[in-house]
């Protein structure tokens, strides 16, 4: 195999660096200013590799269109028609309304305080959108620990860590998830049937684990805030209608497609179309629920996608397809390894790019894994792009943003602190899960 | 000295950042409290009033007419420059805490931008000694 160009790579790597760093650059000659954001940063990264001739129209086609089982046009479609729906269902009130009935039922005492924020994080991102749940969630932990006196840290760290321990148990939970799944054509009830007792495996030790080291943070008992939850209901209706087509979609999500005979992204958008148009009915516009949207994660996805195939067609896919081989040669190889090097891989450039790239690796005809089969490390992959979040700050476009808004209300979290939890925490947690895909995959 | 003042405030607002901004007023000031939600409940509402009663007694204290205003949006730094713009201020006063670290790296700033957007004069104020 002959060595790839570099510039491809690097191109890749300054994507990735932009993302993180999402400067402001004034205008040459102008008083404006340009945001290189999330959502700008791997346009410009295609449009320099078109514009050097790195790239062609046929990988950008390809990119957008997809090749193989992944199309990222599909993919696209589902996540924002999904969170329409979820941000549609967050706009009434509901979530903020269910955390506050969290806070009544502990009665004071820390513990079970602890316990049920974490049980409601984990009912909460099973089915709905991982951001969302982090932004409710946050806000909720503020309230309750400034007028409670309590110490936010513990609720913090443990709301963050299950939502991305538990986004791997269902296909909806992650991106991420639904990029990997359909690169190997894992059905939404098969990637449950492999991934949701690995995730129910993992929450239960990060919670013991979270418990452990931070159980003397955790008064006995505190002074219970006088909360009404209704206060924060926007709309009863709305709330209802949203649960209950949410749970339509999840339901129509997980038939065969050889049932339904309409693929799942399409099933997604007519939900998400009917749930439009009763907002529309219910708030006379819709314009509130749509600026809500990560619209940015359009040209995000598409820009990755087309810089990925631009290494594919480059052949930096081959040569680390060819790599991976080496740790995958066995079973433990293919789920501990790959696991392990996803997570990290992911804690340091981002699990978007991550696992568009480990996919495209996955996909190269150089990629050899045990017993022929990818199913192991596409299943170690959605581990690792959901770990990956809980190591380090960049892991997720989540970590700095929840930062950020800690932040903004007074509670500093480094990343040297987050990062030294995340270690701590998640390194037991994907032992554990690993072993349990592991026995999954020896008893199938 | 200024008749029409945006005065942002969140949780981490020190005492510091509102007498800086009395300071700034003329005697016939009108002071808008801006304080950005995400979801605009009554639940939020009540939250709001009662955290930030503190501000608006410094006011009443130093004689300035001012109002709190609950703007719901989930762009902090877009809503503040759109309430400027809408309430025709003569200057927006924020407080600003330098991050160090990996996350003032890689963080945008809400006063920076501020800063680059705002239609008007815009003063930032640091607690003396405060880094996060």
């Amino acid at each position: 195999m002959s060595s790839p160009s570099i510039f491809p790579m690097l191109i890749f790597i300054a994507t990735i660096f932009l993302v993180f760093k999402h400067p402001t650059i004034r205008i040459p000659f102008t008083s404006r200013y340009v945001h290189i954001d999330y959502g700008l940063a791997p346009i410009i990264g295609v449009i320099v590799l078109f514009a050097t001739h790195s790239i062609d129209g046929n990988t950008v086609i390809r990119g957008i269109l997809g090749s193989d089982s992944v199309k990222p046009y599909s993919i696209i479609i589902l996540i924002m028609a999904l969170s329409y729906i979820c941000v549609s269902l967050d706009f009434t009130g509901l979530f903020e309304y269910l955390s506050l009935r969290v806070v009544n039922a502990s009665n004071g005492y820390g513990k079970k305080l602890f316990v049920y924020f974490f049980l409601l994080t984990a009912f909460l991102t099973l089915f709905t959108d991982n951001d969302i749940v982090i932004l409710t969630m946050t806000l909720i932990i503020f309230y309750v620990s400034k007028n409670a006196g309590l110490d936010p840290i513990p609720f913090l760290f443990t709301q963050f860590f299950v939502v991305n321990v538990l986004g791997m148990a269902l296909y909806i939970g992650n991106p991420t998830n639904i990029v990997a799944a359909d690169a190997y054509g894992l059905s939404f009830i098969e990637f449950a049937k492999w991934m949701f007792l690995p995730s129910i495996s993992g929450a239960v030790t990060c919670l013991i684990l979270l418990w452990v080291i931070f159980r003397r943070r955790v008064p006995k008992k505190f002074k219970k805030p006088t909360i009404n939850p209704n206060l924060a209901l926007k709309n009863r209706d709305g709330a209802l209608f949203g649960s209950a087509l949410l749970a339509f979609t999840i339901l129509f999500m997980s038939l065969p497609v050889s049932w339904t005979g309409v693929p799942i992204w399409a099933v997604t958008l007519i939900f998400a179309t009917v749930m439009a148009f009763h907002d529309l009915i219910l708030y006379r516009s819709n314009r509130a629920i749509l600026s809500r949207l990560p619209w940015k994660i359009v040209p995000f996805l598409i820009g990755l996608f087309i810089i990925a195939e631009g290494l594919a067609s480059t052949g930096w896919t081959d040569l680390f397809a060819s790599l991976l081989s080496k740790i995958s040669g066995n079973l433990a190889g293919g789920i501990f390894g790959i696991g392990l090097l996803s997570s990290i891989a992911a804690g340091f450039m981002n699990n978007h790019p991550m696992t568009i790239f480990f996919v495209k690796a996955f996909q190269s005809p150089h990629f050899a894994s045990f017993g022929a089969s990818k199913l192991g490390p596409t299943l170690a992959l959605v581990m690792g792009s959901n770990l990956g979040a809980n190591l380090t700050l960049m892991g997720a476009l989540a970590g700095i943003m929840w930062a950020k808004i800690l932040s903004d209300k007074g509670c500093y979290i480094s990343f040297s602190q987050f990062s030294k939890y995340g270690f701590a925490v998640m390194l037991p947690v994907i032992t554990v899960i690993c072993s349990t895909l592991m026995v999954e995959l020896m008893w199938a | 000295m200024f008749k029409r003042m945006t005065l942002c405030v969140t949780e981490a607002t020190p005492e510091e950042v509102i007498q800086a901004a009395i300071r700034l007023c003329s005697k016939d000031a009108e002071v808008y409290v801006l304080h950005v939600v995400r979801l605009l409940t009554d639940f939020s509402r009540k939250e709001v009033s009662d955290k930030f009663s503190w501000v608006m007694s410094l006011l009443k204290k130093a004689g300035l007419k001012s109002k709190l205003e609950i703007v719901e949006s989930t762009d902090v730094k877009k809503a503040i420059v759109s309430f400027a713009k809408e309430k025709s201020s003569e200057v927006i006063v924020i407080g600003t805490i330098p991050r160090k670290g990996l996350l003032g790296y890689f963080s945008e700033s809400i006063s920076d931008y501020v800063v680059k957007n705002a239609p008007c004069a815009v003063v930032l104020i640091k607690k003396a000694g405060q880094l996060a």
